[in-house]
């Protein structure tokens, strides 16, 4: 007899469903003035552009914010807001910082020590001594 | 300090091992040298060493060299040059005078002509306006245009250029046969190469000489003043002296002395036109022209060169298809002073749905706009008589600042009717203000608002 595996009625993806970008907002704020915004206002004449079509789920504003150091802030879909000063940064330093905010997803830094995390519990439940027969005494 | 031995010296390393030391005393060998500074005696060669010990005397006999003559590498006489011989002055004629001017003296090198100053391709100053560039881009256009029409060789571009300008009120039109040249009422392809041929006999021609190639109104001249009667060839008569000054002049006459004279006459009028009605007025299409060909291509820089003194670089030359492109290489457009001026030309990242691009610093107030909160948010405030903005501060008296520098006791702040004054309540608050202070808001505090306390307060300070 050949052995036959058994067909699959549905696709697996491991738990995921669809993934939203958990960044909605990035302001970018810069100075006309002063040079530490050099690099931020280089990388707005130059790779903004290409940053904003490539993320087109991410509200892109830009703001002057004169005599302060330029500065990217991301608002998250949890609420909370991430900014990081890219003073006397270069362009392409800005756009780190830019895709790391993007990818970020704004909550707290936390230290991850185990590979798993999840907010559903086990799928064995909780243990119950009532349950499953229960002790004869 | 401890002295660094002489052997540890580095410079001591320099001195031979071989050479034997005389005997010093231990001061006399820190302060004299390692070695000796002194130059050395010129060293003997082996050879003559061997001899001096083979004849026991340093004076031994016998030539230097044993193979006679001087040796290959010895140092060759250098030939002497004969004494330079005295020449006798020449003999000067008997009547030389010596000049005291310079007038009739022979003259080498170079003289200040005028008629050989070089003045230059380029025009004195260059035309930096946009309107004025496109304007002058389009002439050149016209005229080049004009003479390949008119089958004219395109090298024979006048430098001069003149007033006015003909080519004002013609339109250049891209069509399936090449470009073509649409001429309105007030402009005809003969004026237009009339004034490009005029500049060149402007220039180099002499009046009286005979024109080769005369004009249309120079052959009406010709016609009018010949007595030859063109119906009756027969009855030929010699011709009237050309040089005679004519009592009345012809009306073609007058037509060959406006052509001739560099006065425009229609300068005035033209001059007020402004550029930009000019460029509007032309068909826009001429910006897509072709000028794909060399020759055509060449000319028109080169034209444009003229009229304008902004050079074109080569580099961008072979990539220029159109007027559209010459035009873009000669305006620059200014470089923007605020990075909104940059960001407004990129239309590229104007037209994304997901950027929006302010110009000026976005506030609180604005993103409350932006969702519609703001107007809840200023009508409770309102209704709080809570200042609404910042600035609105400053609507309260000056003395509102007072209150800020006051002792931490100063006691509680209490806000009155707009129209009226700030009071700091509290015991010993009176006391902090200046009396100055105090007699100032006496007169504007109404009475029933000045308790008994601080009635009692006030009568104190008087």
């Amino acid at each position: 007899m050949v052995v036959q595996g058994i067909r699959k009625a549905t696709v697996g993806q491991n738990g995921v469903g669809a993934f939203i970008l958990q960044c909605k907002r990035l302001d970018f704020h810069y100075c006309d003035w002063a040079g530490s915004s050099k690099g931020m206002n280089s990388f707005l004449k130059n790779s903004l552009t290409k940053f904003a079509a490539l993320n087109p789920q991410v509200e892109i504003t830009v703001s002057p914010r004169p005599r302060r150091h330029p500065v990217i802030r991301g608002t998250y879909i949890n609420g909370r807001e991430k900014a990081i000063c890219v003073r006397n940064l270069t362009k392409e330093q800005v756009l780190q910082k830019a895709e790391l905010l993007r990818d970020a997803n704004g909550e707290k830094l936390k230290k991850v020590t185990k590979p798993v995390k999840s907010i559903n519990e086990s799928v064995r439940g909780v243990w119950s001594p009532y349950h499953d027969g229960g002790i004869h005494v | 300090m401890r002295r660094i031995p002489i052997t540890s010296r580095s410079i001591g390393l320099l001195r031979p091992y071989t050479t034997p030391t005389p005997y010093l005393c231990s001061i006399c060998k820190h302060q004299a040298p390692a070695f000796s500074t002194s130059s050395l005696r010129p060293s003997l060669d082996t050879t003559e060493k061997i001899r001096r010990k083979v004849w026991g005397t340093d004076e031994p006999p016998g030539l230097e060299d044993p193979y006679g003559g001087l040796s290959k590498f010895a140092k060759k006489p250098k030939p002497t040059s004969p004494p330079r011989q005295m020449t006798a002055a020449p003999q000067l004629p008997p009547d030389y005078v010596p000049s005291s001017t310079w007038d009739g003296l022979e003259s080498v090198g170079e003289i200040y002509e005028p008629e050989y100053d070089f003045g230059g391709f380029l025009p004195a100053e260059l035309v930096t306006d946009t309107d004025e560039m496109t304007a002058a881009l389009h002439r050149a256009m016209v005229e080049i245009f004009a003479l390949k029409e008119a089958g004219l060789s395109l090298l024979n571009i006048p430098k001069a250029v003149l007033g006015l300008d003909p080519t004002h009120d013609v339109d250049i039109v891209p069509s399936a046969d090449g470009t073509q040249l649409r001429f309105n009422k007030d402009s005809s392809l003969a004026e237009v190469l009339q004034a490009l041929t005029r500049d060149v006999s402007l220039s180099s021609v002499d009046e009286t000489a005979e024109k080769g190639a005369p004009t249309e109104a120079e052959e009406d001249v010709a016609a009018d003043r010949s007595e030859l009667d063109p119906l009756h060839p027969e009855g030929n008569s010699p011709l009237t002296d050309e040089t005679a000054v004519k009592e009345q002049p012809t009306e073609s006459e007058e037509d060959v002395a406006a052509d001739r004279s560099e006065a425009d006459p229609l300068a005035d009028s033209e001059a007020y036109m402004p550029f930009e009605e000019l460029i509007a007025s032309w068909d826009p299409s001429w910006l897509q022209v072709s000028i794909e060909d060399p020759e055509i291509k060449f000319a028109i820089l080169k034209r444009t060169l003229q009229l304008t003194g902004v050079r074109v670089p080569d580099s961008a030359i072979r990539s220029t298809r159109t007027a559209q492109s010459i035009l873009s290489h000669l305006v620059t457009p200014p470089k923007p002073r605020k990075l909104i001026d940059a960001l407004e030309q990129k239309e590229e990242l104007l037209t994304l749905p997901n950027v929006s691009v302010f110009a000026k610093r976005v506030t609180p107030i604005h993103k409350e706009k932006s969702i519609g909160r703001w107007k809840l948010i200023e009508k409770e405030l309102e209704s709080r008589d809570l200042p609404v903005t910042a600035t609105a501060n400053n609507e309260y008296p000056e003395v509102c600042s007072t209150s800020a520098t006051l002792p931490e006791t100063a006691g509680e702040t209490a806000f009155v009717a707009e129209d009226e004054i700030l009071i700091v309540v509290g015991v010993g608050l009176w006391l902090a203000l200046t009396a100055k202070v105090v007699e100032l808001m006496l007169e504007f505090v109404p009475e029933e608002l000045v308790g008994p306390e601080m009635g009692f307060e006030l009568e104190m300070l008087r």
